[in-house]
Formats: C-alpha cells, sequence, structure tokens
C-alpha cells in the first residue's frame, strides 16, 4: 500500500474527518466491485459499499498496522457482503438487471469482439459461469472472487478472511473443482 | 514424481507455487496424459474466463452520490452513539462478547479440570490407604492368634474340686473369649 494511503490511516486514526474522505474516495470503486462480483446486484452492492465505510470509521481504532488498511477495509466489506447473502439466499440473479443500474452498462466478459454471434456466446458463457458461482458456500465464493477475479494474492486472500493460506487453498481447490465439473465442456472449447 | 495423476497440482502449477522440479514433472505427466491435459487446460481457460469478468462501471455521479450518501451515514451513527446515555457503551461489538465469552468457558474448562483431577488423586490416595490399612489388619490379626493361643489356660481340669470354683470361671472366660 502507498506511503500516501499509510500517512491519511494515520491522520485518521487521530481523528483527522477529511483524511477519513479521501481514504473513502480511494476505495469506495473497489469496495463496489468486490461487492458486486459477490453479490451481482447493484442495490446490494451500494448497501454493503456505504456500510463498510461506516464500519471503518466506527472501528478504525481496531486496526493495529495501518499498512493494512486495505485489508481492513476488504474485511469488512467481505463479511459484510457474506452476511447478506446468508440472509439473501435463495433470490437467483442469473444475470444483473440493467434497469437497476444508472446507466446502460452491464457486467461484460474482456474480450472485445466484434462478431455478434461471438459476444452472444460470451454473454451466455457468462451467464453460466454466474450461475455456478451462485451455487458456492459464501466462504469459497469469496475466496474465488477474492483471488480469481480481483486478483489478490493468497496471502492477502489469508489476511482479509481471517484464516491460514492453507484453508485459502483448499478453498480455492474446491470451488474451481465445482466450476470445473458445472462448466464441464464450455471450458474445452 | 510417479506416474500418478497430477490433478492435484494444477492449481499450485497455475498459481506459480511449484518449483522448477516439480513443474518439469508435471510438464513430463501432461504430454503423455490425456485426462490430466484436459484437467489442466480447463482450468487455465477457468481462471482466464474469472480474472477477465469486469464489474459495470455505475459512473462518477453515482460514485460521487456514493460519497456524499456515506458522510451522512457516518454522522448519523454518530450522533446515535453520543446520544446514548453514559455506561450503555453499545460499542461492544459481536466480536467481542463472543471473546470474552470464549475466555469465560476457557477458565471455568481449566477450574474443572484441576478440581476432577484433584478429585482422582484424593480417590487414588484414599484407596491406597485402605489397601494398607487392610494388609496391616490381616498382620495384626494373625499375631494375636498367638496371644489368645498363650492365653488359653493350662487345663485345671486334673486339679481337685477345690479349685473347681475357678476352673468354672476361666471355663467361662474363654467361652466367652471364644
Amino acid at each position: 500500500m502507498t506511503d500516501d494511503i499509510t500517512q491519511l490511516v494515520i491522520l485518521f486514526q487521530e481523528g483527522s474527518r477529511p483524511a477519513y474522505t479521501k481514504l473513502v474516495k480511494a476505495f469506495r470503486r473497489k469496495v463496489y466491485a468486490l461487492a458486486y462480483k459477490m453479490l451481482l446486484s447493484h442495490i446490494d452492492a451500494d448497501e454493503v459499499a456505504q456500510e463498510t465505510f461506516v464500519r471503518v470509521y466506527n472501528r478504525i481504532g481496531q486496526l493495529k498496522s495501518p499498512q493494512h488498511f486495505s485489508s481492513f477495509v476488504y474485511r469488512i466489506a467481505s463479511n459484510y457482503s457474506i452476511d447478506l447473502l446468508r440472509k439473501r439466499r435463495g433470490r437467483m440473479v442469473a444475470m444483473p438487471n440493467e434497469s437497476e443500474l444508472p446507466g446502460a452498462v452491464q457486467m461484460a466478459l474482456a474480450s472485445k469482439v466484434a462478431d455478434p454471434a461471438k459476444e452472444l456466446e460470451n454473454k451466455e458463457l457468462l451467464s453460466t459461469i454466474i450461475k455456478a458461482t451462485e451455487e458456492l458456500p459464501p466462504r469459497q465464493r469469496m475466496t474465488l472472487v477474492l483471488h480469481d477475479i480481483e486478483g489478490l494474492s493468497k496471502e492477502e486472500v489469508a489476511r482479509i478472511m481471517s484464516c491460514p493460506e492453507a484453508t485459502v487453498r483448499s478453498n480455492l481447490h474446491i470451488a474451481r473443482s465445482k466450476l470445473k465439473a458445472k462448466l464441464g465442456k464450455l471450458l474445452s472449447r | 514424481m510417479t506416474d500418478l495423476h497430477t490433478t492435484h497440482l494444477h492449481d499450485d502449477y497455475l498459481d506459480g507455487l511449484l518449483d522448477n522440479q516439480q513443474k518439469a514433472a508435471v510438464d513430463n505427466h501432461i504430454a503423455g496424459c490425456d485426462q490430466c491435459l484436459s484437467d489442466m487446460e480447463r482450468l487455465k481457460n477457468l481462471t482466464g474466463l474469472l480474472q477477465g469478468i469486469q464489474t459495470p462501471d455505475p459512473g462518477n455521479e453515482y460514485f460521487r452520490n456514493l460519497a456524499d450518501r456515506i458522510d451522512s451515514r457516518t454522522v448519523a451513527a454518530e450522533q446515535r452513539f453520543a446520544a446514548e446515555p453514559v455506561g450503555t457503551d453499545r460499542r461492544h461489538t459481536y466480536n467481542d462478547i463472543m471473546k470474552t465469552l470464549i475466555r469465560l468457558a476457557a477458565v471455568i474448562t481449566l477450574l474443572f479440570t484441576s478440581f476432577y483431577v484433584s478429585y482422582i488423586k484424593q480417590e487414588k490416595n484414599d484407596t491406597r490407604w485402605a489397601e494398607k490399612i487392610s494388609e496391616s489388619d490381616l498382620v495384626n490379626s494373625k499375631t494375636m492368634v498367638l496371644p489368645g493361643m498363650l492365653i488359653e489356660p493350662e487345663s485345671d481340669i486334673s486339679q481337685t474340686g477345690e479349685k473347681s470354683a475357678d476352673q468354672d470361671s476361666q471355663t467361662v472366660e474363654i467361652e466367652t473369649r471364644k
């Protein structure tokens, strides 16, 4: 984490409100993105984003190492996302509802293709992946989101989820195996 | 590495956690095993797809608005805490309460275990004492037989009738002892 962020965290811990505001601006997109990938709903992601920073404000005294602020924020966000997921389980969202979003944007796969047929194939593939990840238990899903989608290291994931690295590896292996089994031939193309 | 399948290593292989020797062994095995080759390809495709998932961008306006709403919510939370009477600090989180309960349970378990262990020791000590006492009783009872035998009066039956009263009393005594 950059020195600027660490300095802001120290100031925030000393009671600086402007430092807190700057930290919110620095992390709001990441928290929203994490929550969205976990909950697949703009409304839920919005709720997680708001509540996460309120909790960060109230619990900043618990953070002993300012350089681990990002893990601290992610931990709060992931725990709240998991709680929300458990409460709202059963509400199947195969594809995000575009009308929920303040703009004509939707989740997509990174590969930009001009071929409409390929684009449709990507859409279907994405839908299948999302459906498969929805069926994972919350902690396995969060491990997969943090490591394979957000790109965090296993060490960082372990810190965020407050578990040993071996548990992260195990959860990741199980989650990937389940997805491989569900996606089947789609992955062999 | 043997020629057994290497599927259990494919995750670590892709995550860069294997050393050169292990990687080479997996590569060699995959070259001759369709099943493992297929698994590795599917895993690569899966992780590639997952890495390519993009979050929709709600726009800068949304995030500006989000920051304002976070600010309002934080202020509201501060005011809520400030309004609570002194002494009713409800900032103890669920984690704090659980930690306290766990510590309490650990202390109670420790006390119970130490009490139980000392109780068992006491029981064993009592048993040993009882055994010792019963052993010494047995020894003492054997020695007591001899005095009883010695005490047994010499027979006065052969004596004359003048002594018959004494004889009778001694006989009574013996019978009493028996």
